[in-house]
């Protein structure tokens, strides 16, 4: 994809391994609903796993997003702009661990070269032998101690290439992600978030050694000759948050070393304790945003994909084309956390952080019977600085989410994603949109991926919830009020049996919509608030949707008020 | 509201005060064919209102076209061109008729010869200019209210009748790069 270096941008983002793709995920929806409007973002796409479909997801959902984007945002940090204002500019790493001179860590360490007794004596010191020996194809599979020194290595090596060879510069996109690094740092600041779990494999790896590898490679870019002094760094570190079924005995002994669910709580722990203790870290972080999801019951991602699917019995994927798990609300709060970091306080306020900050906030939860239920509200996500007079960024963002997933799934609705019959439609009544055919497919992909998709399984069409129902899904179908407030038929729960499974009912958006006729609704208050137009652009289209769903009233459920009334039917059955 | 004002425009309508009888002469026949001419001018503009009310209950459709043709501005157009067509001829039989079959046989046997034009004038007025009259009043109102109701107050359900897809009636532009 092109990369705008037109614009300079003092945000960059690095996402590595799975978990860190779907963050990046939750990041580029939290812009498309108008985060960031008008403001530039490098995104470093680090993963070791060259099929993971998470990444080959996300590698898509920027592209698309490329073609939507546009430059009409007013750049303010605590305003939610229109939907698609925010540049984002992809860069992509991927250490090759295809080739037969890289697929294990004996063959990258080369330990067969000189004293090869002498040379494994040394591995053995740091690793076991599986871990030596294992295929790194599929990622670091959960074993940070390896993925860390091979990842620093990964980095160095290719910067150490580009330098040395102009061609290798100009193919190579972590030289150019760097070196925008060193340009910001020299223009006085640039800010890095890293993005990724602290359980699995790339992500886990990678967030460790993040600042390290970065000055080092922008030090060997600049030929050490100039101080990384305004490189600030930020991550958020997310613990064990789903689950699956653990690999068979057969599955174990063909892959040896394989990413194992039931460690996740582990390895979250251990890297905890690493990361608050470590002095390298604490010298190098400035904030870290800690993120877990406690006592509340986990996804398990095996079941998901079963319930969606309607498949009787799932197998577990822990790489690979397959390697595709629902989008998680921790997620979301991790790409929050990002913007929390990139927006809040100055880079001369940063600079007098000696030690890393450690941020978390709580939520909110509810009991029902011995499972906790957590009740996540628009400022567990983003709040505006208090004794602001205007009306807070939560508000706004909900203003903006609530419309992107109501004209998302009304595309879905009605005409199965397809922008162009839906502009067909508008062009009847007189409000002609030109929109390019690399705009309507971008959108329609962009729609289907937010709210759903259909795809074949087993000859018969299916509906597959979108990024934002996933979410509900993941909270274990949260009941009424506690995810956001929403109904939870937006995500598509069926109360009747005839109606289409997961298709989402975006009138229970809004009062106005939810009893009259929605279609009839909507198109009078779009031709009420933008009138006719002819030939209007791309740019215009996207506001006048976003204005004529944000004019309406949206509907929030009230969990508590929920709970009151299901207890006194409750007493009443009794 | 809507109900309210249907229930209005059915009221004058039928409102004596409309077709109530007055006895003409030669000095005021002129005034009373323009009364009659006002009347089928005021019934095309209540026509034109009832008809913009009516046009404007039918809701708005968004529908693939792959599963079926939107449908609404056809339905719009359907009721539109009923009353267009119905109005004239109910002007025409009912009205034109009655008067042809009651009153032209008051002319000839009882109407004094020489005032025998007054009733061909009248008749003439009732059944050619009146009823071109009403046919041109509903039109030209119907398109003067459905614009001022989408210019002024964004109210474009019976405008689309007229004008949509930036087309006359959705087949006919103006522009020559929109055909």
């Amino acid at each position: 994809m092109s990369i705008d270096t037109t614009r300079t941008s003092k945000y960059f983002l690095v996402c590595a391994g799975g978990t860190g793709m779907r963050c990046l995920q939750s990041f580029i929806n939290m812009c498309s609903v108008g985060m960031f409007a008008g403001q530039t973002i490098d995104v470093l796409l680090l993963d070791t796993d060259a099929e993971n479909k998470d990444k080959k997801n996300t590698e898509n959902l920027i592209q698309k997003y490329s073609k939507l984007m546009h430059n009409n945002g007013e750049s303010k940090s605590n305003k939610a702009g229109e939907f698609f204002s925010a540049n984002i500019n992809l860069y992509t790493f991927i250490p090759d661990y295809s080739k037969e001179t890289t697929k294990r860590f004996t063959l990258i360490s080369e330990i067969e070269k000189g004293d090869p007794l002498v040379n494994k004596r040394l591995g053995d010191l740091f690793y076991e032998e599986p871990v030596q020996e294992f295929d790194l194809s599929h990622g670091y599979r959960a074993q940070t101690h390896l993925g860390s020194y091979l990842m620093y290595h990964a980095f160095i090596d290719e910067i150490r290439k580009a330098n040395s060879n102009d061609d290798y510069k100009y193919s190579s996109e972590l030289y150019k992600f760097v070196d925008r690094i060193r340009e910001a740092n020299n223009e006085g600041e640039a800010r890095i978030f890293s993005l990724g779990s602290t359980f699995g494999g790339t992500g886990a790896s990678s967030i460790p050694v993040m600042p390290i590898a970065i000055t080092d490679a922008a030090k060997i870019i600049s030929g050490g000759m100039v101080q990384m002094d305004n490189l600030f760094y930020g991550a958020s570190l997310l613990s064990n948050y789903f689950t699956f079924p653990s690999p068979s005995d057969a599955h174990k002994a063909k892959d040896g070393i394989i990413a194992d669910a039931q460690f996740f709580p582990y390895n979250s722990a251990a890297a905890l304790m690493y990361y608050i203790k470590n002095q390298t870290i604490l010298d190098t972080y400035k904030r870290f945003y800690i993120l877990g999801w406690g006592e509340f019951n986990k996804i398990n991602t095996a079941d998901y994909k079963m319930k969606i699917s309607g498949a009787k019995e799932g197998k577990t994927a822990t790489g690979g084309k397959k390697q595709e798990n629902p989008a998680h609300i921790l997620e979301f709060m991790c790409a929050f956390a990002a913007k929390h970091f990139f927006e809040n306080g100055k880079a001369d306020d940063l600079k007098t952080i000696s030690k890393t900050e450690m941020v978390f906030k709580g939520i909110e939860a509810m009991s029902k019977g011995d499972e906790k239920i957590p009740v996540i509200n628009f400022d567990d996500l983003v709040a505006s600085p208090k004794g602001t007079s205007e009306k807070g960024i939560d508000d706004q963002f909900k203003e903006n989410l609530y419309a992107f997933m109501a004209f998302s799934s009304l595309l879905q609705e009605r005409y199965k994603g397809r922008t162009e019959n839906f502009l067909s439609d508008l062009s009847t009544y007189n409000s002609t949109y030109s929109l390019t055919e690399m705009q309507i497919e971008a959108l329609d992909h962009h729609c289907s991926y937010f709210a759903m998709r259909t795809d074949t399984h087993d000859g018969d069409e299916i509906n597959i919830p979108g990024w934002f129902p996933q979410m509900w899904h993941s909270l274990n179908e949260a009941p009424e009020g506690t995810f956001l407030g929403i109904d939870p038929l937006v995500f598509g729960k069926a109360i009747h049996k005839e109606d289409a499974k997961w298709m989402p009912k975006w009138h229970k958006l809004y009062t106005e919509t939810a009893n009259d006729n929605p279609f009839d609704v909507f198109v009078k208050r779009f031709k009420k608030l933008n009138g006719s137009k002819n030939g209007a652009t791309y740019e215009e289209f996207i506001n006048d949707i976003r204005n004529t769903f944000r004019s309406f009233s949206e509907i929030t459920i009230d969990p508590d008020e929920n709970k009151i009334k299901s207890e006194n039917l409750e007493e009443q059955l009794n | 509201m809507k109900k309210i004002t249907t229930l209005l425009a059915i009221l004058l309508i039928s409102s004596p005060a409309l077709l109530a009888a007055t006895s003409v002469t030669v000095a005021n026949i002129n005034s009373v064919i323009t009364e009659i001419y006002m009347q089928a001018g005021f019934l095309g503009i209540i026509f034109a209102i009832l008809t913009i009310i009516i046009v404007s209950t039918t809701d708005y459709d968004l529908v693939d076209s792959r599963i079926r043709k939107q449908k609404d501005v056809l339905k719009r157009r359907i009721i539109f061109f009923c009353f267009l067509l119905l109005l004239p001829i109910f002007w025409f039989f009912m009205i034109g008729w009655n008067f042809d079959a009651n009153a032209c046989k008051l002319i000839i046997y009882n109407w004094d010869p020489n005032a025998q034009w007054l009733g061909q004038r009248l008749l003439s007025a009732y059944k050619v200019a009146g009823t071109s009259i009403l046919s041109g009043c509903f039109i030209v109102f119907y398109v003067l209210f459905a614009w001022l109701f989408a210019k002024f107050s964004n109210r474009y359900k019976s405008w689309i009748v007229i004008y949509s897809n930036h087309k006359i009636f959705g087949q006919f532009s103006l522009n020559k790069k929109n055909k």
